[in-house]
């Protein structure tokens, strides 16, 4: 299989606002994608899933909450893959961390959960050290 | 960024990868990917258990990655024939051990003798579902390349088996991409 970026131009993308009103996507003024680990978690102040350039969901973070963004696959072979996009906020309270989770399926099927271990999608990601609270 | 990533079946000394993303392989007796080849099936065995070679997939990342892709995982799904069992193990991407047997007969068992380069003793894979899948360790970051652990299964007959393809079942794999 070869990689073609035309090909694989997602559908489902994000877009993060600073709460300065400036704004960054994940398609970028030259059409090229970059990654959620580019968002300032110090400054960001909602992440979107947009569906066809038109928004889906949106989360709002206040300051003291720290975004996480994963785009969570499912492939088999002979199957078309399938993403779920876990788009959320954690924050500590005293000794307690606190979360709110969105996951939006590329069905167009949103759910909120906490962390779920045994659940098929809710499951906890491996944070990156800029998401520890 | 949206990473294209292909799963690899991995066969001969090698090894040699094909990507099996949008088909489906067959485990038959013999090291080689097909999607319905039956010139070496497994013998359904008068007594005792044949097996088919083993069968090794990994992830691989083919363009596309920005940001780091981890957490990976692997389950089962599906309903084995009767008389038919399915192993999973895994091991380090560098412990690659083709697979051994007697072509159009049976594979050798999978186990931590005949494949030393498992990280432990198979397991039955129906163990592994949706909600309790087995975890990889492997991580990429901004990169092409393979990703991950090897996954190493293989299908056990023994001789309450029917002759003919089994019903087909369904190995999956899940990642998150940053």
């Amino acid at each position: 299989m070869t990689f073609s970026p035309e090909r694989h131009r997602p559908m489902y993308t994000w877009e993060a606002k600073y709460r300065d009103g400036t704004t960054i996507s994940q398609l970028n003024m030259s059409g090229d994608e970059i990654s959620s680990d580019n968002i300032d978690r110090d400054q960001v102040s909602s992440m979107s899933i947009l569906k066809g350039g038109v928004k889906v969901v949106t989360l709002h973070i206040k300051p003291g909450q720290r975004l996480f963004y994963r785009r969570r696959n499912e492939m088999s072979p002979g199957k078309e893959k399938f993403t779920c996009h876990m788009l959320g906020w954690r924050q500590r309270v005293g000794n307690e961390v606190i979360e709110s989770v969105i996951w939006c399926f590329e069905n167009d099927h949103i759910e909120m959960s906490g962390f779920v271990d045994d659940h098929p999608w809710f499951y906890k990601p491996n944070f990156r050290s800029f998401e520890e609270v | 960024m949206v990473a294209t990533v292909i799963i690899n079946r991995k066969t001969g000394a090698g090894p040699t990868d094909t990507d099996i993303t949008t088909l489906n392989t067959r485990a038959n007796a013999e090291d080689a990917h097909s999607t319905a080849g039956t010139s070496n099936p497994v013998r359904i065995p008068a007594a005792g258990t044949n097996y088919s070679f083993w069968v090794t997939t990994r992830l691989e990342v083919t363009g596309g990655l920005s940001g780091t892709l981890d957490n990976i995982r692997w389950f089962f799904t599906g309903s084995l024939d009767t008389g038919i069992g399915y192993d999973v193990g895994d091991a380090p991407s560098a412990s690659y051990v083709q697979a051994t047997g007697v072509v159009g007969t049976s594979g050798d068992q999978l186990n931590t003798t005949n494949h030393t380069g498992l990280s432990g003793a198979p397991v039955d894979a129906t163990t592994f579902t949706s909600g309790s899948p087995k975890s990889i360790n492997g991580t990429i970051t901004a990169s092409t390349g393979e990703v991950g652990d090897l996954i190493v299964w293989q299908l056990n007959v023994d001789n309450t088996a029917s002759p003919g393809p089994t019903s087909q079942v369904t190995m999956t794999y899940r990642y998150d991409e940053t």
